[in-house]
Order: C-alpha cells, then structure tokens, then sequence
C-alpha cells in the first residue's frame, strides 16, 4: 500500500538557485517517478479569514482561484446558510446553478485550449479560446464581471436574470452547443490528439480510489462522483443531468469527459432556464452567526470542492477550512509518472499529464528537475522546452 | 529615437510571470494574445526566456517563496526593460491585505513602470497598459 | 431510518460512550466528535464495516481549550465529519495515511498550521509553508497574531 504514495522530499540540488515544483526520475526516455513541491501560491487566506467579517470573506474566496472563484464563494455561502440554518429563496437556487454551470462552460473551454497548446496544437487552442469568448460575453452580461462574477451573497444572489437576458443565454448555449460538438468530433477523430493522449498518464481505478481523486480526473478513471448528484444541493436536485465517466483512465478520457460535462453544462442552464421560479433572489441573513459548523461542497470544475466554517456567534469566521480540488488530485501526478511494467511514461508524456487534472495553479512554463538514476545526471527543462523538443508541430 | 528603440518598439517581446496569481489575471492576459483581442497584430510576442524579454509582465501577489526568483528574473533582462504590474494584487496585495504570505506591491521589490489595475483588469485594460509602456517606450524609457 | 441514522447506529453500537458527540445537523450532514483514543479505530470502522474511501479533507482547529482534528468523509454524497479531540499539552493524533492515502497532504497540512504531530506520517515537511519559515511559529493557532506573521514579510509600505 505504501508504494501507492512514493512522494519523497529530498535535498534541493545545490546548483540549482530555483525553487523546482516538480522532480521527474528517469531511466533514458522513461520517466519511473515523480515529487512535487508545493507552496507557490500560499498566501495565508484562511488566517486572514478569521479578521474579517463572512461578506468580505466572500470576495476573497472568489478569488483564491480566478478561474473557479464562484465555487468557493458558494461553498462558503452554503456552510455559513447552513450554520444560520435558513433556507434561501427558490430563485436564487437557480441563478446559482446558472453561474456555478456557466463557469464551469468557461472552464473547461479554458483547459481545451490549454490542453491543446501542451500538446503542440496551438491553431485548436486559438479557436477554443474565441468561442470561449462568447461564454465570457454571456458571463459580463448576467454577472456584471468576466471572472470574479460578485453573484453569490450569503441569503442569495446580488443579481437576477431578467426575462431578456435569460432569453438570450437560451441563444447562445444553442450557438456554443453546435461548437462543442464540433470540439469533440476532432478530439475523438484527429490522429495526432489521440497519438498524445491516448494511453498517457494512467490512473487506474483502484488508485484514484485510494487517493481520493476528484472530478473529471477520477471520473475519467471510471469512478462515478460528482457532487452535483451525490449532495445535490442549490437547485441540482431539479435538474437532471448525466454524470460523465469514461473507464479507459488515461488522457483522452479526461478530454471526452471535459468535452461531455460541457454539453451536459449546456442542457442544465438550458432547463434551469425554463424551471427558474419567479420570486426575490435573497433573503436577509443575519450579520452575526450563530456558534456552530457548517460544509459547503460543490462540484468545481476541477472536481469536489469543500469549506468548512465554525462560527462563533460574533460577524466573523472562528475557523474557515478551504480545500481546493487540486490538492486532491496532485496527490495522483506521481502515479501518472511512473512506468510500471507494460505502461511507459516518456518524458514527452510530462506537459501533458500534468495538464489533464487541470491543475489550478499558475500558468507559469513550469520547470520540471530531471534526475537520470542510471547516469546520475541532472538538469531542468520547462514545459516548453519539453514541448519544442518533441512536438513539432 | 535609435534604431534599437524603433526596433523595439516595433515588436516588444513580453515575459509573463505569475507570482502566486489566482490565475484571473493570467487568464485574460491570455485572452489578450488570443484572436477577439488579438495583441499580437501588434508585434507583441510571448517568449519563455528573461534573457529575451523588453517587458516583464507581472500577475499576482508576490508570495513569499516567489521573491526571489521575481528578483532573479529582473536581473537577468538586458537593459532597457521594462515591467508591467497587472492587476490590484501587484499594485497593493489587492485582495489579501491581511494574508501574511504576501507582499504589499511588486514595486517593494523590482521597479514598475506601468500598472494596470483591475481585479483582474480586463483584457482591454492588459492592451492599454501595453500601449502606454510603448509611448513611455517612445520617450526613451523615462 | 436513514443512511445518516444508520452510520451513527453503527458507530455507537461499536463504540458506545467513547462517541462523545454524534449530531445529524441536515441531510448529508453527520458530526461526529470521539476522544483521541479510538480516532483511528473508528476511521478503520468507517472503511472496513461502512465502506467509506473518500476523504474529502482534514480540518485542524484550534479551539482554544484544546486542539481538533477533522477529517471530512464522503460517503454516498453524506459528509461524515469525525472530530478527533487533541489536548494542547499533548498535541498529537494518529495518522490515517496508511488507511485512507489520500489523507496524506491534509495531515501534512494540519501539522505545519498547527504544530500537531501526526504519529505515523511517512513525510511530514512543510507543504506549503517556506522552506525558511521559522520553526515553532504555526500560523493558524489563536495565540499566533496576524501582526506577528506578517513580520515574515520584511517589507514595509508607508
């Protein structure tokens, strides 16, 4: 069992002034391990949680992940809710999930065109991202924002979706669906995409078990969970949906799942349209909160995510706990990089791996330490580096 | 004005480092080189080395495991250079005032010529500032 | 009776007064609160006799009377919340690392925010505190200040 983690910290290099996040051990061209370092992005929200009150506190967990932040802006508003233990208004339910799924459309069009790009496909990754231009457009216009969308409140939403607007988002998940489709059909039939994805970056069934993996990068390995239909919680519990999995565990699973959440993201705002209620969009909630605890949870785009507040009868947090899922899931990048018997892992293999849990981390070319166990070399090359060397296209 | 500085005001090669960003700020810098906002009908081109760069282009609250490394990078641009603070957490810590693990601006660190605030700054706003630095470029760097 | 009724029912049956609290606080929401003492027993129970293997996260807190740790467990969409009390003079618990892996960051996580130590951990250095972060100073206790912290950083700003 303990093989399953292999996650050493060792010594950093003495020639090496830089901080390296990730060290790969290869054998030649096979990568046999991997170790992450992380820490880059520490910035000490939790601690700043405590001095301020659970309104501010809303906007700084809308942007502990710019590409998300509406997740953890939820979470911390249903943990909160749920201490104060009032319900909020039917409408603002449905708003919520109309931001959480449009977010998650923006997203996974995001990854695409990253993902593309880590595989030396820059021309998909410039037309993923113009379309994605047009969920960002739909987004400003119900949100006011393009990223840090300021919708959630604790009681509710700050902003409703007049009758136009909803008309409108109709119009443009109808345009975007014919686009993704298009996405998935060249994902599925391109030569190359599958040349780089298929088999690479295996994680098996058993393992994203035990490692307690979470969205598309488990779903992808055929383990059917998702918060949306586990803790159906905002208006998900009215709205069917399917869950996506794929059982081939590797790359390509986790682009078809991303693809297939889209459309799946499409029809949820599509019914949420036509079911929204009419009524208020908040509730009046209390400054102060009552002593007690509460979760949030919601399915990110990157997978589970999960608050924990405790509160303690004053406007601030006593103790506000946020898990990221990315945590989750890099706990399963050294599995993915390690050959074992028939599966090999290729150098060439690193950029791509990585990339496919969508690590919400900095965009920064990362650099990753190679240490060649047979000749005892060592040296560093970014992801880039990787890239120009084995993909040329 | 020389004719590195018409050069180099022609095509400003860009270098773009996070420092412990959200990423909302690297995502619409990203949008900026995309085909709605299209950066690159200006000459403006992304390169992976300090060594090649006139601008550095900074996202983030600088954390503390990032200080030097920011530092590093500054010094190993060739003169004359350049940096861009993009977004409020460059400019002030932004956000996270109260988070222990995060400077209070880039500019206590390396100098800033240009900063463009937002949170994050839309890609517009990234376009600007760009365009701004290329008029203090036009002045001869002052 | 519901799941949720059902896993307390376990829980108790097993191990009767040592479950010091158990509170069904909504759907899908269980808190459950045990001494030290069988933390890890009662982890083996929830996997081995329950069937749980998710471990969403871990939150440590500092209660001013004494430390908790807080393992998350999702199970069939119910969070399982397993309070483990931990006496400041003392402050130490099991790991579970070896019985759930994926507890492994979450347990790093509490020992450098809080000073616990994990009893068992295979590896636990900072994983996100700087390499050159003092030791002794855990950030998320109660009698660490924020002005105290932000010390770490030399720069000042007028």
């Amino acid at each position: 069992m303990s093989t399953i983690i292999d996650i050493p910290v060792g010594p950093q290099h003495p020639a090496l002034k830089e901080p390296i996040n990730i060290t790969c051990y290869v054998d030649g061209e096979q990568v046999i391990g991997a170790k992450l370092r992380l820490g880059y992005n520490h910035r000490g929200i939790e601690k700043a949680g405590e001095y301020q009150s659970y309104i501010q506190n809303l906007y700084i967990a809308e942007r502990i992940c710019g590409i998300c932040g509406i997740v953890h802006a939820f979470s911390l508003a249903q943990a909160t809710e749920d201490i104060i233990g009032k319900e909020i208004p039917r409408r603002a339910d449905y708003i919520r999930v109309i931001g959480l799924e449009l977010n998650r459309i923006h997203s996974h069009l995001l990854w695409l065109g990253v993902a593309a790009h880590e595989i030396g496909f820059d021309t998909l990754f410039m037309y993923v991202w113009r379309d994605r231009e047009i969920v960002m457009d739909i987004i400003e216009e119900i949100t006011g924002n393009r990223v840090t969308y300021a919708l959630i409140t604790i009681g509710g939403v700050r902003r409703d979706i007049p009758q136009e607007r909803a008309e409108k988002l109709l119009r443009v998940m109808e345009a975007l669906e014919e686009r993704v489709k298009k996405y998935r059909r060249m994902c599925l039939e391109e030569k190359t995409i599958r040349m780089r994805c298929d088999g690479v970056g295996i994680l098996r069934k058993e393992d994203a078990i035990a490692l307690c993996a979470v969205g598309p990068t488990t779903r992808a390995s055929g383990v059917s969970f998702d918060v949306r239909a586990d803790d159906p919680h905002a208006a998900y519990d009215e709205i069917p949906f399917n869950v996506v999995t794929y059982d081939t565990c590797d790359v390509t699973a986790r682009v078809l799942v991303r693809i297939d959440e889209t459309l799946e993201s499409i029809n949820i705002i599509k019914e949420a349209i036509k079911k929204m209620p009419e009524g208020p969009i908040r509730v009046r909630l209390p400054r102060v909160v009552p002593a007690g605890e509460g979760i949030g949870r919601t399915e990110a785009p990157r997978g589970e995510v999960i608050h924990y507040v405790r509160a303690n009868g004053t406007d601030k947090p006593f103790r506000w706990k946020v898990r990221s899922p990315t945590l989750a899931n890099l706990l399963s990048i050294p599995v993915m990089l390690t050959s074992k018997g028939d599966y090999v892992v290729n150098i060439a293999d690193v950029p791509i791996t990585f990339a496919s849990i969508d690590p919400c981390i900095s965009c920064t070319d990362r650099a990753v330490r190679f240490i060649d166990v047979s000749t005892g070399k060592s040296w560093v090359w970014t992801f880039s580096q990787i890239k120009r060397m084995y993909w040329r296209r | 004005m020389g004719l590195i500085d018409w050069a180099r005001i022609r095509s400003p090669w860009i270098i773009h480092f996070n420092t412990g960003a959200c990423n909302g700020c690297d995502i619409e810098v990203l949008a900026a080189l995309t085909p709605r906002y299209d950066v690159e009908r200006f000459g403006i081109r992304l390169v992976g080395s300090p060594r090649h760069a006139d601008i550095l282009v900074v996202t983030g609250p600088i954390t503390k495991q990032v200080e030097k490394r920011i530092k590093r990078i500054y010094e190993q641009m060739p003169e004359p250079k350049f940096v861009m603070a993009v977004g409020n957490c460059c400019a002030s810590s932004g956000a996270f005032r109260n988070c222990y693990n995060v400077y209070p601006g880039l500019d206590t660190i390396i100098p800033v010529d240009v900063y463009v605030m937002g949170c994050p700054p839309k890609p517009e706003a990234i376009i600007n500032g760009v365009v701004k630095l290329i008029e203090k470029l036009k002045g001869g760097g002052a | 009776m519901t799941l949720e009724e059902e896993i307390v029912n376990k829980l108790k049956s097993q191990f009767g007064d040592k479950i010091l609290e158990a509170k069904i606080q909504r759907a899908r929401r269980i808190f459950i609160t045990v001494d030290r003492s069988i933390y890890k027993d009662a982890i083996r129970f929830l996997k081995n006799e329950i069937g749980v293997t998710h471990v969403s996260t871990i939150a440590g807190v500092d209660a001013i009377e004494r430390f908790e740790v807080i393992p998350l467990f999702s199970y069939k969409g119910i969070v399982i919340a397993l309070r483990g009390l931990v006496p400041k003079e003392s402050p130490s618990i099991d790991t579970i690392s070896d019985v759930i892996p994926g507890a492994f960051f979450y347990e790093k996580e509490v020992h450098e925010m809080f000073g616990i130590d994990i009893k068992g951990h295979p590896d636990l250095s900072h994983l996100e505190l700087p390499e050159d972060w003092p030791e002794g100073l855990y950030p998320l206790r109660k009698d660490v200040d924020l002005q105290e912290l932000f010390k770490q950083i030399t720069k000042e700003r007028d």
